[in-house]
């Protein structure tokens, strides 16, 4: 049966929809309480954005190492990687990634979104997961870990000097290594898998590099300007401002199997960079 | 739908503000400029990871047969801190469910409001 023969109620609905007015379907809501930027540093606002103007360094949280000490639980504010709305943003792809994106946002348009990584349950991977929903950082001296809330996804930043991942393939979080300049946190991220960053599939190759500097804005608030590197994928570098909000105090991280019950999610088999992506995202060449 | 019901979709899609769609897959599989409500029962609710699904048994009232919808709501731990419990909805309640609906055509929606045996049930802020 169409759904259009389903007893509609235009009254109730008009009033649900006006005393729902904004619907979460999933992730995480909003932050619950104004976030600590400075006015037009909208945590939630779209595409090329100004830097954040800095509290006095004075007032930062600092660690053992006198760095300012990025622990606690944040929300990822600002959409681009994530949602729907980042069709508004232009995005420097070269043409045979912007047809491979064009696919994906048809096949949404039609209704029927393909699958990807996070869809089915696997890895948000670098640099999605620095775009998503609630995530704590466990700030050490030797590494800053990153644990995202929805995938139970770890990211483990080293931050001692010494060379890392020598021994493994590319993965969906690459092997990502950082060292300070003054308050600013540099990080580069290498060795990634190729995949889509967002949720209308803007894709990449393996040989992105990511590179993000991370600071403190005040105490509750860190500014990640992230610079995307990949000479295959894209025409130049691609910067994008991603914000973080500090939840109130008190707030726990949940358990979050998402392979519990994914039945809208697609298939892991049915995610296949050889057969979604240009033959120049993987650097073994074409399948 | 009959025409005369199409000015007041229109104005809950006006009311609705832009949905923030931030899940973990897109959702693109439901329209978001249509709003319906059902009522019916509760067949099975899982409340799990990555999104709740809620099956809900209509009477289509044109023809008096069963038609079972597929319901997506948010994450388990959105509807918690909302003030969800495991067991809020259970088999055999009666529910009233507002939804944007599948765009295939197909009886099923995404969650955005549900009143379970008379009482609202407040969905995720």
């Amino acid at each position: 049966m169409r759904i259009s023969a389903v007893n509609i109620f235009p009254w109730a609905a008009a009033l649900a929809v006006a005393l729902f007015p904004v619907f979460v379907p999933a992730g995480e809501a909003q932050p619950d309480k104004p976030l600590q930027f400075s006015a037009g540093d909208s945590l939630d606002d779209l595409g090329p954005r100004p830097a954040a103007k800095p509290a006095a360094a004075s007032s930062l949280p600092r660690g053992a190492d006198g760095k300012p000490d990025l622990t606690g639980i944040w929300f990822a504010g600002i959409r681009d990687f994530v949602t729907l709305d980042d069709r508004r943003i232009e995005i420097p792809l070269t043409p045979d990634y912007a047809a491979a994106r064009a696919r994906r946002v048809q096949a949404m348009d039609e209704g029927k979104p393909l699958p990807d990584y996070v869809s089915t349950c696997q890895a948000f991977g670098m640099p999605r997961i620095m775009s998503y929903g609630v995530m704590e950082f466990v700030h050490r001296p030797q590494q800053l870990w990153v644990i995202s809330e929805v995938m139970h996804e770890v990211r483990r930043i080293y931050l001692d000097g010494k060379p890392h991942g020598d021994w493994q393939e590319s993965t969906f979080g690459g092997i990502s290594t950082g060292r300070w300049e003054g308050d600013t946190l540099v990080v580069d991220t290498r060795k990634l898998r190729p995949g889509f960053m967002s949720m209308t599939g803007i894709p990449y190759s393996d040989h992105m590099v990511v590179n993000e500097r991370i600071r403190m804005v005040n105490r509750d608030a860190i500014e990640n300007e992230m610079t995307l590197t990949d000479p295959v994928a894209l025409t130049k570098p691609w910067k994008v401002v991603q914000r973080y909000g500090r939840k109130e105090a008190g707030y726990e991280i949940g358990e979050y199997i998402c392979n519990e019950y994914n039945v809208s999610g697609g298939s892991p088999a049915d995610v296949d960079p050889h057969k979604d992506l240009p033959a120049s995202a993987l650097s073994s060449g074409a399948p | 739908m009959k025409n005369d019901n199409h000015i007041w979709l229109l104005l809950a899609s006006l009311l609705c503000s832009v949905p923030v769609a931030q899940a973990h897959h897109s959702f693109a599989m439901f329209d978001f400029e249509k709003v319906a409500q059902i009522e019916g029962v509760v067949r099975e609710m899982r409340f799990a990871a990555p999104h709740v699904w809620l099956y809900v048994t209509v009477n289509d009232p044109a023809n008096g047969r069963a038609v079972e919808y597929g319901i997506e709501g948010a994450a388990p731990n959105t509807l918690l801190r909302a003030g969800w419990k495991r067991d809020s909805i259970r088999a055999g309640d009666r529910v009233k469910v507002t939804i944007h609906p599948l765009r295939t055509g197909e009886p099923g929606g995404s969650l955005m409001a549900i009143s379970v045996n008379g009482r609202e049930l407040g969905n995720a802020p």
